[in-house]
């Protein structure tokens, strides 16, 4: 195994190559000579032989040893440390004031503090914080399984994950000895022995047979307490035993890649020759299978083997969708060979995409490859499966199942049938649940009433917002805050509340109430979601003012099931089988309660059968590649691509294609179902969709009465909008982001500003990247300014932007795509003194000017008609001379073309005829006096364009004028 | 939440340096004492003053800035880096000066064009006009406020030291409207890419006298790093699509020689061969850069490559050697700089990433945990294990703070991106200003756009000019052949305003001849663009008038059947 190690920062520890990421891309060309290789399996284990104990163990390590010898002792002794913490600050304030370099004027400098504990004082997790690796290893060597985090205390990720593998601990400290250790400060023991590129590193240790030394884990998935718990739960049972072909159903149903190893247990009395290995191989997955895609079977006696075609023992069959693979080799190999086999050769028809906070080029690799048909979902860690991802798969799997084969399409039909079922098994696992937490609360009562009232002062009853509805009975529902001994002894208030109870306790106590959460309101649920181990508090509810625990509520929510459950206990006889059905419905419920928090279970039923997509992959050159995407982490993208997830009937749940060859996606409009999901695919492979058109969300914003506002488009309106007859619309193609397009902002609204007064010119803007619009409004550069006239909307113009975007240019490129009449008024509203006597001299002179070409003009315009009249009458001598034909043809033409032309002097002196009655008007009456009443004077301008500009289409009607 | 721990961290720093360090330029924030650095004109009071506004603190705005004006002289005998005061007194005096209207001060009459801080601006700018006065254009690097350049000043000046002044001085000229400011910034922008390799790449040293190249190393970073900002920034503030031509001659070279995968490295200018395989704090400007010219991918594949580098150290060093994954020695500081969070800002802004803000989140903790000390924050010495030294860079308050709380708070005003503005009158004019479309200079101090215009844009680059205005009164008819802003072929150069000069000068018989002689041809094209029509072929070249009498033909069309009739 060589996974370079680079300058990139790949995340995990270096010392454990390959823990992290392989589609991560940050590998630099260059570093490959630089880096250090540590390749030797014996580099990741912890040696025993440091195990001596160092003279100078911090005290942290010896806290955590007393702890489990001795409950009250331990409590004890972190009294005893944190005196001594107190004292060492005061010695390192003392010495701290020292480093002031005063007589040399060096540069003053300080180094970084000693390190302080990081994990609350009562965590679960035992916190190595001054990087006591020989501390540490000794303990890891107590345990079997053990999960470290190795942290840096400046690293927020570090600290955020305190509270998740806090919770992670609670849920599995009975099981999992939990440990985090410093891993940065400078000359600690964990800092020199390990370079850690990424914060937090989160390995699990698993304690070799011989005892002696660990295994190192790493793991790679989500920093969340789901996921964790997830990783975790699969670590301590890494095999499954597979002893039909129902099982290996089972397992298909839960993951999409079953390993099934055999190995002969009926013959030997110690483990068969190669299961270790092949025991550690399922471990080592799991630092790579971190969608949970790959489920490892272990098939123990003979008559198993054969039904499932397996020839010898210690032989290793990879199951896929279609077809089964065998590692002839697995006797010999070693876990390494065995995993990476495995892993060289996974095929899955869908997938969880693994999208990790890092850089990933994971989709993109997908996408570029083809059409892509990504599902978003929610992945609960809690749930085992998940119905809309088992649809995909299903449908995935007719989808490519091109020669028909029966394995696939009986693989198809089982899941669904299975998925079928789904919903009878929530029911019953609720049913468990409830009994258990029944008798639970039970034990609750009792303990709780054998606690005085110390604990009590501390509770405050708080009534929770729906108090208002109170039931019928007049009960209230409360919710008691209790407040438990924090960190800062400084408040006497506090300090009186410190109480006899050990944090194990507690922390049961807790449990259990959180547990019952989930019988309880909405109200208080989102109580317990507030709770944090760092704040001390705990929240428990009832529906009762009385302010007894527990009591009343249990009253309460027995009643209904008492009978049920006391079926539940007479059934139950064997004590060990009574502390497994125990142990079982505790792990049912809180997988229950905390699925619950993340998302509601997602369950899909086929109403209506659903067309057949078999082969279908095959008979298309646009194939679909079937990925998911868990949406309790990557909602973004889902939002990005315009998809509302919270529409939809099942939440946070969504499919999309997405083509990116064609750069287009399309989001499945109906809710999600197979029968939905299987059309929406047919459609998509005929060509029936439409491409989805995203539009950003509108804002409203407050115009204030200074300001100026340009209106917002969005992809919804634009058409509608532009397209108005009779209104002209200017509108700023921009991105949000672009440093090219916000500079203009001003301009353009300058210019918006300045022709407010002109009647039917509209300024909008719309910001293209998050606007869908259609191909031909698509443009390459960002800003754009583009003009959809008044009438002739498919003469749209666009402003080019080799001349610099000022006002005036602008205002110009209006000016070319205005009528007439409204750039009169354009020019007159801008008309200020200096242009009115402007115009008035010239309207002089040209008045004049046109009065004597109209004259000549007339005159020529005679001569014509006199000539065409003689030519009449000659037409009488010389009758089919085409030299004559040509003439009169001419004389004609020359006609219309002086009778259009007097028109249109005509008409301009008339219009200079009004601007000079318009501006001649007295100064005070400055600026226009109302645009409308102008338009109004103005209105003949447009008609006369229409006449005397209009080109002789028809001669006809130019006889008729004259 | 994170917004107001940052601004919990500024006033913290900010209160610090008020306390213990006024009126020197820095605050010591583990002796908690001041001292002068870059020269002493309480540096970091002026860089803070526009913070202050971004963070909505009125009063406190109002107070610093009678402080400064009241208390500020640069009329002393000292030597100063060109440079940081440009982009940091400059910079900060001009943003200031732009703010101070929104901030509540009753501005003077004819603000933003004059103003009490728009004076001190430019006696400072005109106290560092003397650097200026070189053979290629290319300022010196360091200049005495009393008496230019000193004598003996090293000529040789780093790129960024000669790249860096469009911004302040394109503003203080646009503002005062005396041009000078702005022609030698540009020259000094054109000198260097003029004396760029035959591979287009320029150095990081050279000689202001000669023209020489003293260092050739080329890369984006430090020496180089706000040359290739002040292109694009510039380009957008000052309307001058020529530097966005350099900048976009400059970035294929910049792809070809010295990105490899997503770092910049750096080579040699002449060749293009790779010199030094590091990654340097001050280059994670770039990815900033990049997202305000719309190339958002590369931003972001850049964006996290170097936030790779922070997590692994809690902060970026100085210098962080790629192929070892190592900070070299002398190299491990962290000045508490901003370009990361600069760059993450923006791309916050374009793609709303969810996943930037947490990057951000990561810088805050760092510092918070790190750098804090009793006064305020104190510069990382070493990444590796966490040492501060005794130094507060005016920087950390007027940008590592401000694009912290631009990054978290969204809904800032400052960006605005030209949705909405404020009408402003100057004289006659009504300009709009506070439109958004800010572009910070090299310090983090905006400049509005929209207020430069108000001052700068001559009458007739503002509004329709006159001549144009009488033309179109007198025949609004006419072909509007000049329209600039339309994608046309420059074949009909004639001007209405010509038109009518030509017909009021010429004799009409004169005139009349020339119309008669070319009848014939008229009429032939007529026939060309009938045919035209009919084709649907109406292209941008014709005159608007044809265009607006396909309509008119549409409703002779419509009204000819009542013709008949009758």
């Amino acid at each position: 195994m060589t996974v370079v190690s680079n300058g990139s920062g790949m995340p995990g520890v270096e010392e454990e190559e390959g823990v992290t990421g392989d589609e991560t891309d940050t590998t630099p060309p260059v570093d490959s000579q630089a880096k250090k290789e540590e390749p030797s399996e014996d580099s990741r284990n912890i040696k025993e032989e440091e195990e001596e104990v160092a003279t100078d163990t911090s005290t942290s390590a010896d806290t955590s040893a007393s702890r489990v010898s001795s409950r009250i002792l331990g409590s004890k002794i972190m009294w005893a440390c944190k005196l001594s913490c107190v004292l060492l600050t005061i010695i390192i304030v003392v010495q701290s004031s020292s480093w002031a370099i005063t007589s040399e004027g060096g540069p003053l400098m300080k180094k970084t503090p000693s390190p302080q504990p990081f994990f609350p004082r009562h965590s679960l997790v035992s916190d190595f914080y001054t990087g006591d690796i020989v501390g540490l290893t000794e303990r890891l060597l107590a345990a079997d399984l053990s999960l470290v985090v190795y942290y840096a205390p400046w690293d927020r990720d570090s600290q955020l994950i305190r509270w998740e593998v806090e919770k992670a601990a609670r849920y599995h400290h009975e099981q999992i000895y939990f440990a985090a250790v410093n891993c940065w400060h400078p000359q600690s023991e964990c800092k020199t022995r390990y370079k850690i590129r990424t914060f937090p590193a989160i390995v699990l240790h698993v304690r070799s047979v011989s005892g002696m030394e660990t295994k190192a884990i790493a793991y790679g998935g989500s920093q969340d307490a789901g996921h964790i718990i997830r990783f975790l739960r699969r670590a301590l049972q890494p095999l499954s035993h597979v002893a039909s072909h129902s099982d290996l159903a089972k397992l298909q149903m839960e993951h999409s890649v079953v390993v099934l190893g055999y190995f002969d247990f009926t013959s030997v009395s110690h483990l068969p020759k190669g299961f270790n290995s092949y025991f550690l191989a399922s471990l080592r997955a799991l630092q790579h299978d971190k969608t949970n895609s790959v489920a490892w079977g272990v098939v123990t006696n003979p008559r198993a083997a054969t039904a499932l075609s397996f020839s010898i023992t210690q032989s290793v069959h990879l199951v896929l969708w279609n077809t089964t693979l065998v590692f002839t080799s697995a006797a010999s190999s070693d876990s390494e060979a065995i995993s990476n086999w495995v892993f060289k050769r996974l095929d899955e028809t869908a997938m969880w995409l693994d999208v990790p906070g890092t850089k990933s080029l994971t989709l993109d690799h997908i996408l570029q490859s083809g059409p892509a048909l990504i599902l978003f979902t929610p992945d609960n860690p809690y749930h085992a499966s998940n119905d809309p991802f088992t649809v995909l798969r299903e449908i995935s799997l007719d989808y490519y199942n091109c020669d028909h084969s029966s394995r696939v399409s009986n693989l198809a039909r089982y899941l669904g049938s299975v998925r079928s079922r789904g919903r009878g098994q929530l029911r019953q696992a609720e049913r468990v649940c409830r009994n258990y937490l029944q008798d639970q609360l039970r034990v609750l009562h009792m303990s709780r009433q054998q606690l005085n009232l110390k604990d009590e002062t501390c509770c405050r009853s708080m009534p929770t917002n729906e108090a208002g509805t109170a039931t019928a009975e007049g009960q209230r529902k409360v919710c008691d805050v209790c407040v438990h001994p924090t960190n800062k002894p400084s408040s006497p208030e506090e300090e009186q509340c410190t109480n006899p109870i050990s944090w194990e306790e507690e922390s049961n106590l807790l449990q259990h109430v959180n547990s019952l959460m989930t019988v309880f309101s909405d109200s208080c649920r989102e109580l317990v979601l507030q709770y944090s181990p760092w704040e001390h508090y705990s929240v428990c509810c009832q529906r009762n003012s009385t302010p007894a625990k527990g009591k009343t509520t249990h009253t309460q929510n027995t009643e209904e099931q008492k009978e049920e459950f006391k079926s539940v206990e007479i059934a139950v006889g064997d004590d060990r089988i009574e502390k497994l059905v125990v142990l079982a419905a505790e792990d049912q419920c809180k997988r229950l309660f905390h699925g619950a928090l993340l998302a509601p279970p997602a369950l899909l039923k086929d109403q209506h059968p659903a067309p057949d997509v078999t082969g279908l992959g095959c008979k298309t050159n646009r194939t679909l590649s079937f990925v998911a995407l868990d949406t309790l982490h990557h909602k973004d993208v889902a939002e990005r691509l315009g998809v509302n997830l919270t529409t939809k009937d099942l939440s946070n749940t969504a499919a999309v294609i997405v083509d990116l060859q064609k750069e287009s996606h399309f989001i499945m409009d109906a809710s999600l179902s197979k029968m939905t999901l299987a059309n929406f695919i047919i459609n998509y492979t005929h060509g029936l969709l439409d491409r989805t058109m995203v539009t950003g969300a509108k804002h409203v914003k407050n115009c204030g009465s200074s300001q100026i506002c340009i209106q917002e488009l969005t992809s919804e309106n634009y058409i509608t909008v532009t397209q108005q007859t009779g209104k002209m619309v200017v509108v700023l193609h921009y991105s949000h982001n672009c440093a090219a397009c916000s500079s203009v902002g001003h301009v353009f609204m300058t210019v918006a500003h300045m022709v407010r007064h002109i009647p039917n010119i509209t300024f909008a803007r719309i910001n293209a990247p998050i606007n869908t619009l259609p191909w031909h409004l698509y443009f390459e550069t960002l800003p754009t300014i583009i003009v959809h006239p008044h009438y002739r909307k498919s003469e749209s113009r666009v402003f080019d932007l080799s001349h610099p975007l000022t006002p005036a240019n602008l205002m110009s490129f209006l000016v070319a795509n205005l009528d007439p009449t409204h750039r009169l008024a354009l020019a007159l509203s801008a008309c200020q003194d200096d242009c009115r006597e402007q115009v008035v001299q010239a309207a002089t002179v040209i008045t004049t000017r046109l009065h004597h070409e109209i004259t000549t003009t007339t005159g020529r315009f005679q001569k014509i008609l006199d000539r065409l009249v003689k030519m009449t009458e000659e037409d009488k001598m010389l009758t089919d001379s085409t030299h004559w034909e040509v003439h009169y043809h001419l004389l004609i033409h020359t006609k219309f073309r002086l009778a259009k032309e007097i028109k249109k002097q005509r008409s301009r002196l008339h219009h200079l005829g009004q601007i000079q009655k318009v501006l001649s008007e007295p100064p005070e009456k400055k600026g226009l006096p109302n645009p409308s009443e102008l338009l109004k004077s103005l209105r003949y301008i447009l008609q006369r364009s229409s006449n005397s500009k209009g080109k002789p289409v028809d001669p006809s009607a130019y006889h008729d004028e004259l | 939440m994170y917004m107001e721990e940052v601004r919990g961290m500024f006033y913290h720093a900010y209160g610090g340096y008020m306390k213990y360090a006024y009126p020197y330029d820095e605050l010591r924030p583990l002796s908690c004492d001041g001292h002068d650095t870059w020269g002493s004109y309480s540096l970091t009071l002026v860089d803070a003053l526009d913070t202050l506004a971004i963070m909505g603190n009125k009063t406190e705005f109002q107070r610093v800035v009678k402080l400064i004006t009241d208390r500020v002289k640069f009329d002393v005998d000292i030597n100063v880096s060109v440079f940081e005061t440009n982009i940091r007194i400059l910079g900060g005096l001009l943003s200031g000066h732009l703010m101070s209207k929104k901030m509540g001060i009753v501005v003077e009459d004819g603000w933003p064009c004059a103003g009490p801080l728009l004076r001190m601006s430019k006696d400072v700018a005109d106290r560092l006009l003397p650097a200026f006065d070189t053979p290629t254009g290319m300022p010196y690097g360091t200049v005495n406020f009393k008496d230019g350049v000193p004598e003996g000043e090293t000529p040789v000046t780093c790129t960024a030291g000669v790249g860096t002044y469009i911004i302040e001085f394109g503003t203080l000229s646009r503002l005062t409207g005396d041009p000078v400011y702005e022609e030698v910034a540009m020259r000094a922008l054109h000198a260097i890419w003029d004396h760029r390799s035959s591979i287009n790449l320029v150095g990081n040293h050279i000689d202001v006298l000669t023209g020489r190249w003293a260092a050739q190393d080329s890369g984006i970073g430090a020496g180089i790093d706000s040359y290739f900002e002040y292109l694009v920034k510039g380009a957008a503030l000052l309307q001058r699509p020529e530097l966005m031509a350099i900048f976009n001659e400059a970035r294929p070279a910049i792809d070809k020689y010295l990105r490899h995968e997503d770092w910049y490295l750096w080579a040699t200018m002449t060749k293009g061969y790779v010199t030094m395989a590091v990654f340097q704090s001050l280059e994670a400007y770039w990815p900033g850069v990049l997202t305000l010219m719309g190339d958002i991918n590369s931003a972001q594949r850049i964006v996290f490559n170097y936030h790779q580098v922070w997590k692994q150290f809690g902060f970026t060093p100085e210098f962080y050697s790629i192929p070892q994954a190592e900070a070299p020695v002398n190299r491990q500081g962290y000045p508490l700089r901003p370009e990361l969070v600069e760059s993450l800002m923006y791309l916050y802004q374009a793609t709303k990433d969810d996943r930037i803000l947490e990057m951000g989140a990561d810088i805050l903790a760092s510092i918070q945990h790190t750098a804090k000390t009793d006064c305020g924050y104190a510069s990382v010495k070493n990444v590796n294990d966490h040492t501060i030294e005794n130094r507060m860079e005016s920087f950390f308050l007027a940008e590592t703070t401000k694009y912290l709380f631009l990054l978290f708070d969204s809904e800032n005003w400052m960006h605005n991106n030209g949705g909405t503005g404020k009408i402003h009158k100057v004289g006659s004019r009504e300009c709009i200003i506070e439109a958004g479309g800010y572009v910070y200079n090299s310090e983090a101090h905006p400049v509005d756009p929209g207020a430069l215009a108000c001052c700068h844009t001559k009458e007739d680059d503002w509004s329709l000019s006159v001549s144009d205005q009488v033309a179109l009164i007198l025949d609004p008819t006419a072909p509007w052949l000049e329209h600039k802003g339309n994608k046309m072929n420059k074949e009909e150069p004639a001007k209405i305003v010509e038109e009518c000069e030509e017909t009021q000068n010429k004799p009409p018989a004169q005139d009349e001849l020339d119309k008669e002689a070319v009848w014939k041809e008229d009429s032939s094209e007529d026939i060309i663009n009938t045919v035209k029509e009919n084709e649907n072929v109406l292209t941008i070249t014709q005159p608007l008038n044809d265009v607006i009498r396909v309509k008119d033909i549409q409703q002779v069309v419509v009204s000819e059947p009542d013709n008949v009739e009758k």
